[in-house]
């Protein structure tokens, strides 16, 4: 039971997870920052996008396209699919709605999980499908330390990602009008800034991201309509960061991709997914604003 | 410039704000909208600049021309690029952004983007501001941030400029300042400014024209000169009378007078 390097092993394997969780997380702050609206349907999301790869990829290697075709093509394609849908759930789903309290758009993402998995069940059927990795599924021993080479190459990937969106917040003109209409969305429109403009982008970057999440994950976990489960990890990764907080939910995700892994290590397997939410009833008794959240935030 | 007529504004589909408001303001000129808090001076402007729908609030009746355009159907960030700039009641900074950033934030109203040059204008306008452009905003006093809003609006451009209260909340010689800027700005870029008091010395010192709004409506209008010999004016608004006891609501009281004279 207490063997040191399986102990850190699963360590290194509960960080890898926490790379994923941190971009997964990312898109739900970039649309709560926006819009005010916790996007419960995330997790569906990042399972569409996984689909949009799987097809994508399978249609070229039904060609006989050699590895590097299948990539330049695929992941393009699976972006701009994503992006397509971001813009199409807030303009059909959310904007219709704006100005309005934003309980009644949650209840539409809760819903639009449903939608989803419903559809993804009747195109890609609900049998377990495996998407071609982006990265070989080697072991590498560094010692007598086993690291999964994919999972390796995916943290790094998404930490990248991660870091590039972040910069462009924090840094850019674009970041700035995010940012303002945030804070205040009529007083960013009479800055000049499109505010919808913003609520589109902040869709398109939370599943675009997202999309790249469900390319990384789906080979490790197979891909069917219930990939968005990790959507529920990652919702207590948002809320441990405290909802907007960019920052926050990069630690965050460290924290809870570290503690499932113990919780598997040393409770067994079937607790990895309670553990998270035993931590998310003790932030919200003991530090209800998160690690790193605003205060002013209207809890749900 | 604008014109605004026959104004209905709901919030929430039942409050009725502004009950058939009509105004104009001419290329140039200063014009002021009087009034007690609750009038609707805030919703006409909110109105007038598209950004109601934020509220919950609607325009049901009425028309709103700027520069012979009607503004519906025009989202507030088209009427921003298009020279309407509105400084809104509170200031609203973004004080989670830094001071340069808020005037970052602000280049969206600018056609181009902005320049250097831009943003050194403001600062020239505004000195204590520049020392401070790398400080998150929220830390200003309350006479910087007064500077930040409006250094945001000018950055624009406007040919319109409507503030809400700017004398709201600040100390006397920070107002003095914040209306010698007002003044310049109307007379040197001749920018035509729509200005909200409550502080009536300061609506008749500064503005050409003058309208007065309770509950909704406009009760009286006129000419400064004009106005400030008005009895009830004088009574009512410019603290000259001496029936101290009387309130705002007895201008209802001088509307029906005004209306079996005329
Ligand atoms: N967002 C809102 N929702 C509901 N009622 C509002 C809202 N904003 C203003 N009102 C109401 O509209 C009326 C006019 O308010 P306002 O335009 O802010 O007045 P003023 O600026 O002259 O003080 C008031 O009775 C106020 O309570
Ligand atoms: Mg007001």
């Amino acid at each position: 039971m207490f063997d040191p390097i399986f102990l850190i092993e699963n360590s290194i394997t509960g960080l890898f997870s926490g790379g994923i969780y941190a971009l997964i997380g990312l898109g739900v702050v970039f649309i709560f920052r926006a819009t005010k609206v916790f996007n419960f349907a995330h997790g569906a999301v990042i399972m569409i996008g996984a689909y949009f790869y799987l097809t994508f990829s399978e249609i070229l290697i039904s060609f006989g396209s050699p590895n590097w075709l299948v990539f330049l093509i695929s992941l393009p394609a699976t972006f701009v699919s994503s992006a397509l849908l971001g813009m199409i759930i807030e303009k059909f789903l959310m904007r219709p709605m704006m100005g309005q309290h934003p309980f009644p758009l949650i209840m539409i993402t809760i819903g639009l999980i449903s939608v989803l998995e419903g559809l993804s069940a009747m195109i890609w059927t609900p049998a377990a499908q495996y998407p071609k990795p982006l990265f070989p599924l080697d072991i590498d021993f560094i010692g007598s330390l086993a690291i999964n080479r994919q999972m390796l190459f995916s943290f790094i990937v998404a930490i990248i990602i991660f870091l590039i969106i972040s910069i462009i917040f924090v840094r850019s003109k674009s970041g700035v009008a995010i940012r303002a209409t945030a804070t205040d969305q009529s007083t960013a429109a009479l800055m000049g800034i499109n505010v919808s403009g913003v609520f589109s982008i902040s869709w398109i970057i939370a599943c675009v991201t997202g999309s790249l999440a469900g390319i990384l994950l789906s080979p490790i976990n197979s891909l069917t309509p219930s990939l968005g489960i990790v959507g529920l990890s990652v919702i207590s990764v948002v809320i441990l960061g405290g909802l907007d907080s960019i920052i926050g939910v990069l630690i965050a995700a460290f924290i809870i991709g570290w503690v499932e892994s113990m919780a598997s290590h040393f409770l067994g397997g079937q607790y990895k997914e309670i553990v998270p939410y035993v931590i998310v009833l003790l932030i919200i008794i003991f530090k209800p604003h998160g690690l790193m959240g605003t205060h002013q935030i209207d809890r749900l | 410039m604008l014109k605004v007529s026959n104004l209905n504004v709901y919030y929430h589909r039942v409050i009725q704000a502004l009950k058939g408001v009509s105004f104009e303001i001419p290329d140039g000129k200063i014009i002021s909208l009087l009034g007690s808090n609750g009038a609707g001076k805030s919703t006409a402007l909110n109105a007038i600049s598209n950004i109601l729908s934020f509220q919950n609030g609607e325009i049901t009746e009425g028309k709103i021309e700027f520069n012979g355009n009607s503004t519906f159907g025009k989202s507030a960030d088209k009427l921003v690029k298009s020279g309407m700039a509105y400084v809104r009641e509170g200031r609203k900074i973004f004080s989670d952004l830094t001071v340069n950033e808020n005037l970052v934030a602000a280049s969206y109203a600018l056609e181009k983007s902005a320049k250097k040059n831009d943003y050194e204008q403001v600062y020239d306008l505004f000195k204590p501001l520049y020392s401070r452009r790398k400080e998150v905003a929220g830390y200003l006093s309350g006479g910087e941030q007064q500077m930040l809003a409006f250094g945001r609006a000018l950055l624009g451009n406007p040919k319109l400029l409507l503030m809400d209260e700017p004398s709201l909340g600040l100390a006397p010689v920070m107002v003095g300042e914040i209306f010698k800027i007002i003044s310049k700005i109307n007379k040197n870029l001749n920018t035509t400014i729509l200005l909200v008091e409550q502080n009536a010395n300061l609506a008749f010192k500064f503005s050409d024209y003058i309208y007065i709004m309770e509950s909704g409506k406009i009760v009286i209008e006129g000419k400064v000169d004009k106005l400030r010999k008005d009895s009830d004016v004088q009574e009512f608004y410019l603290g000259v009378g001496n029936d101290s006891y009387k309130s705002y609501r007895d201008i209802k009281h001088y509307k029906r007078r005004k209306r079996w004279l005329s």
